[in-house]
Parts: structure tokens; C-alpha cells; sequence
């Protein structure tokens, strides 16, 4: 459900900002250029938030407040007061009136949205739509290490993926960028000079727009105290260096929840196929396990009724590899699902010799095993 | 309330409004109070932090001698303040820029703006600005006032005066080819 800010100024600039600084967020925003129409609108909206303006005509700011007060189906709802007077009666007086917060002009959206959101929840527009990324999804990825090989590791790293890596080298730098690109993950050096990495992680929260990126620091591996004071600081995750890619890529992909279900199941017309890796690692085990049962069942309820476990990229066959296989048919025997496996000249022998897939016969490729389902 | 006017404006015909002149006395508190507080400084960090803020523009500050012309229409943003101490705040500058800083702050095409309500609100609510910051200083110091309602002249030749016994200060900024002339006229209030 959207918030509600109600946007009370005489002047249509201020109102016109206000709605602007709302835009990105799943947001409506209600205008009234004065105390009589605000209050009005108040009645009709039932805002979750009014943001007021004090100097206006017909009814001001302070009127409007008191009579909101006064008011029982009204008076609860949170106000932040705009005032073009910093003044300390002007402050007083307004800290007596029972506002939550106010905010003298001139003032800057980032100002506005920080104080809003000690009030209310802005959740950025997108968030709400419940769109999952997939692996073929493109990505940007901002990387702040003063190490440039850092930057140039990581880089490489994802080079394979579509994902796009941006490096900077200081706060600064860093800074700037964020305000021009909308990044989906920052990877930030904890060593940096001054702190800025625990500067831009602190500046990253601050604002509602950036606070949902995660954010990972990176550090050594012996460094444990500065990895401890990351985790406390509510860091996404920490990298440790040597930056090990593969537990990056895990990272990001958990932390963005992307589904990488593509990596191992697909659809060939009516045949449902799992395609496993040249090695298991435990992560794959895991993976595969988690999207089995959802896969199984997504097939059932389109009416399918074969599956091929692709193992023509297999380079090393282990326990978890036999697992995975015994696992999956034993699963498809549930559902009478009809299974054959695709394997290639290593697989096929190394097969031979475990206990529970020695009696297996697998087929030398996709088409001769979707062929011998007929 | 009554807030002061200082002027009125007809196209190629000056009209003046003349407000009574304060008594000797009033005057000299005023002074003195006045001379406590740094209203120079106030101004200026008053239209700095405004542009600044809201436009990402940073002005410079120049002589308050400067000779200033507004080619083409010119538009003045104005707040008057009434209390201890009564005046009214001049923001001067030509309608292309006052169009250029609207379209700024409203993130739109400052051609589609020239004639339009937009820029009158903006430079009204930017006169608002300073003329707020201006007086909660001078409430700080103990020059109680109040603000009124921003308003806007247009035209391409008109001028403003003071009156007698009413103090008078310019403040000029720059930016880029724009100038910005500021006009402060206070006189001791009730």
C-alpha cells in the first residue's frame, strides 16, 4: 500500500518539490495551498504523513495545526512543518505546536526524505512489484577499493556475467557516482584512508533512495576485528581478500535474490531437463536441492512427464554428483515422472564405479535420450 | 499587521508611495540595535545558501556599487516585514534568469517557463526564503516582525526609491552572465 504525504504550501514550487523529492517511492502525494483546503484534504486522505508549510493566506500553518489537533479523527496523523524562519521563537513555537520535526528553507530533498523518514516507511517504487531478477538480468556494481587491482580482480571476475562493474577509488569519487548511476550492489574496502568506507556505508543508509543497496565490505581474512565492526555496523556481508569470485558471485545472488534456477533447469518442448556443473560444489548441492521440489511440481501441474539429468558438462564425478542423481530420479518415481540421463565419455565411466549407479544406462546425447522417451 | 510599500510600479511611469518617517528617537534605537546584528552577513548568506541549496549555483558576491542594468524585463520578488522593525527586501533580476532558475528548480525547459506562473512563484518563494532568514535574525536580536506574503512586479522600466529616513542597502551577486541586484530598506517599526 503506498504512503500518503499530504503536501500543505501556498507557494506551487514548494509543492512541486515535495512531490518530486516523493517520485522515486511508492508514494501519493495530495497538495492543498492553504490551512482551510488542507485540512480538508486531511479529512478526505487520512494521510500517513502531512508535510506544512506555515506562512500562507486564507489559513496559515500554525491555524491549520491547532484545528488538526483539536480535531479526534485527525490529530494523530504525523506533521513536519516547513518554515522559511530559523529563528529561535519561530523554532520554539513550533516544537510547542506538537510537530514531529521541521525543516527551514532553503532545504534540499535529501534533507526532506531524512526527516520523513523517521516518521514513515518509504519503500523505493520498484521494491513493491515483487519483479525477481534472474541471472540473465543485468546488474550494476559499484566497487570502492584505493587498490585498483581490486577493482581490476573483481571486474574480471564478472566479466562472464552481465553484470557491469564501476570502480572508484575514494569517498568522493564514489559519492558522485552514486547520484548519477542507480547501483544494484556496492563492494567497499573497510581500509580505506579516514574511514571512507564506513563513511559511504553510513551515507548509503542515510538516504531512503540508497538505503535498500546491499553492502558488502572487504577486508583481510585475518582482519577480524574490522570484519566484526562491519558486521555490527549492519554491513550486507563482508569479502574477504584474497577475493575469492565464486563466494562474491554466492554473495550478490543471495543478497539480490536472484533466482538462478535458469542455471540448472530448463524446458526443452515437453521435456524438462537438469543441467549439472563440471563440478558440485556444496553450494550447487544446495541450490539444486532448493529448486527440485518447486521444479517437480511445476512440471505436474503443466501435465510433463519426462525429465533428462544432463550431465555432458560433468568433468569430476563425486558423492554429491551421485546424490544429486539418486536424488532426483527418486524424486521423479514420486511422481511418475519418466527420467534418462545424458552422459559424456567421463561421466559414463566414472558412474560405473558407485554402487547406487553402477546399473545406470546413459544416453550419449540430448536428442538420442528425448527420442528414447517415444 | 501592516506591512510598508515602498513602491508602486507603472511601465515607464514611476509611482512612489511614501511611508511617514519615524521619530528621531525610534530611530536611534534602531541604529543601535541594528549595528548589534550583522544584517550584511545575513543577506548575503541568506541568497548564497538559497542558491546553493536549491539550485546547486554558486554566486559571487560583488561590490554592492556595481553598476547594475537588467536588459530587457525586469522582475522584482519582494517581502515585506512588519514590528519592531518594518522593511521590505527587493530581489531584482532580469525574467530570462528568473526563467533559467525556474526551470532549475523544477527540473523544466526554462523557453516553456518565460511567461508563466511557475516563474513568479519561484522567485517569489526564493524572496520568502531570504526574506525569512533575514527576519529570524532580526527576531533573534530582538527586532520582533513579522513576514508577509511574498508578491512580484514585472515590467521593462520601472524603479524603485526609498523614503526619507528609511535606511537602504544593495547587496549584487553574479552568476555566470546574471546579475542579482538585492535591496534591503528597513526603518524603525512600532
Amino acid at each position: 500500500m503506498p504512503t500518503k504525504i499530504l503536501s500543505v504550501d501556498d507557494s506551487k514550487t514548494i509543492r512541486l518539490i515535495v512531490a518530486k523529492a516523493f517520485k522515486p517511492f511508492d508514494c501519493e502525494v495530495s497538495e492543498a495551498a492553504n490551512g482551510v483546503e488542507g485540512l480538508a484534504a486531511a479529512a478526505r486522505v487520512m494521510p500517513d504523513l502531512i508535510v506544512l508549510d506555515i506562512t500562507m493566506p486564507v489559513m496559515d500553518g500554525v491555524e491549520m495545526l491547532s484545528k488538526l489537533k483539536s480535531d479526534a479523527a485527525l490529530k494523530n496523523i504525523p506533521v513536519i512543518m516547513l518554515t522559511a524562519e530559523s529563528g529561535r521563537e519561530n523554532v520554539l513555537k513550533i516544537a510547542k505546536m506538537g510537530v514531529r520535526d521541521y525543516l527551514v528553507k532553503p532545504f534540499k530533498e535529501e534533507q526532506l526524505l531524512e526527516k520523513v523518514t523517521r516518521v514513515v516507511n518509504l519503500q523505493p517504487k520498484e521494491a513493491g512489484k515483487g519483479t525477481v531478477r534472474t541471472l540473465n538480468d543485468p546488474l550494476l556494481i559499484l566497487v570502492v577499493d584505493d587498490k585498483p587491482a581490486i577493482i581490476q580482480q573483481i571486474s574480471e571476475g564478472l566479466a562472464s556475467t552481465p553484470w557491469k562493474v564501476i570502480g572508484k577509488q575514494d569517498l568522493a569519487s564514489s559519492v558522485a557516482e552514486i547520484k548519477t548511476s542507480k547501483f544494484d550492489a556496492v563492494f567497499t574496502s573497510l581500509t580505506l584512508p579516514n574511514d571512507e568506507g564506513m563513511n559511504l556505508f553510513q551515507q548509503l543508509r542515510s538516504n531512503p533512495l540508497t538505503k535498500p543497496i546491499p553492502v558488502f565490505g572487504m577486508c583481510l581474512k585475518s582482519d577480524a576485528a574490522t570484519q566484526t565492526r562491519a558486521e555490527q555496523a549492519g554491513f550486507t556481508g563482508v569479502v574477504n581478500k584474497p577475493i575469492d569470485m565464486e563466494m562474491v558471485q554466492i554473495k550478490l545472488i543471495k543478497a539480490l535474490n536472484i533466482d538462478i534456477s535458469t542455471r540448472y533447469f530448463a524446458t526443452d518442448g515437453d521435456v524438462q531437463l537438469v543441467m549439472l556443473p563440471a563440478k558440485i560444489s556444496t553450494h550447487t548441492t544446495g541450490d539444486i536441492e532448493r529448486f527440485l521440489q518447486p521444479k517437480i511440481e511445476e512440471m505436474v501441474n503443466a501435465g510433463m512427464t519426462k525429465l533428462i539429468i544432463d550431465l555432458s558438462k560433468v568433468v569430476e564425478v563425486d558423492v554429491s554428483l551421485v546424490k544429486i542423481i539418486i536424488g532426483t530420479m527418486q524424486k521423479c518415481q514420486e511422481f511418475n515422472i519418466r527420467t534418462r540421463i545424458v552422459g559424456n565419455e567421463q561421466s559414463t565411466g566414472a558412474l560405473k564405479g558407485f554402487s547406487e549407479t553402477s546399473d545406470l544406462t546413459l544416453d550419449p546425447s540430448l536428442e538420442a535420450a528425448k527420442g528414447l522417451f517415444k | 499587521m501592516i506591512f510598508p510599500v515602498f513602491f508602486a510600479v507603472l511601465n515607464n511611469a514611476p509611482l512612489f508611495i511614501l511611508i511617514g518617517l519615524p521619530a528621531p528617537a525610534i530611530m536611534s534605537r534602531l541604529m543601535v540595535n541594528l549595528a548589534d546584528i550583522s544584517v550584511r552577513d545575513y543577506v548575503t548568506n541568506g541568497v548564497k545558501d538559497v542558491f546553493s541549496t536549491m539550485l546547486s549555483m554558486k554566486v559571487e558576491v560583488l561590490d554592492p556599487t556595481t553598476t547594475v542594468t537588467f536588459e530587457g524585463e525586469k522582475m522584482v520578488g519582494s517581502v515585506g516585514f512588519a514590528g519592531k522593525v518594518m522593511g521590505v527586501i527587493n530581489i531584482n533580476l532580469t525574467c530570462a534568469f528568473a526563467a533559467q532558475i525556474a526551470g532549475t528548480m523544477l527540473g523544466m525547459d526554462p523557453k516553456d517557463l518565460l511567461a508563466g506562473t511557475e516563474v513568479n512563484d519561484v522567485i517569489g518563494e526564493m524572496s520568502n526564503m531570504v526574506g525569512g532568514n533575514l527576519k529570524s535574525h532580526l527576531c533573534d536580536a530582538g527586532l520582533t516582525c513579522a513576514l508577509s506574503i511574498p508578491s512580484i512586479t514585472r515590467g521593462i522600466k520601472f524603479q524603485i526609491e526609498s523614503i526619507e529616513g528609511t535606511s537602504h542597502e544593495r547587496f549584487v551577486f553574479k552568476y555566470q552572465d546574471h546579475f542579482v541586484a538585492v535591496d534591503l530598506r528597513m526603518k524603525p517599526g512600532e
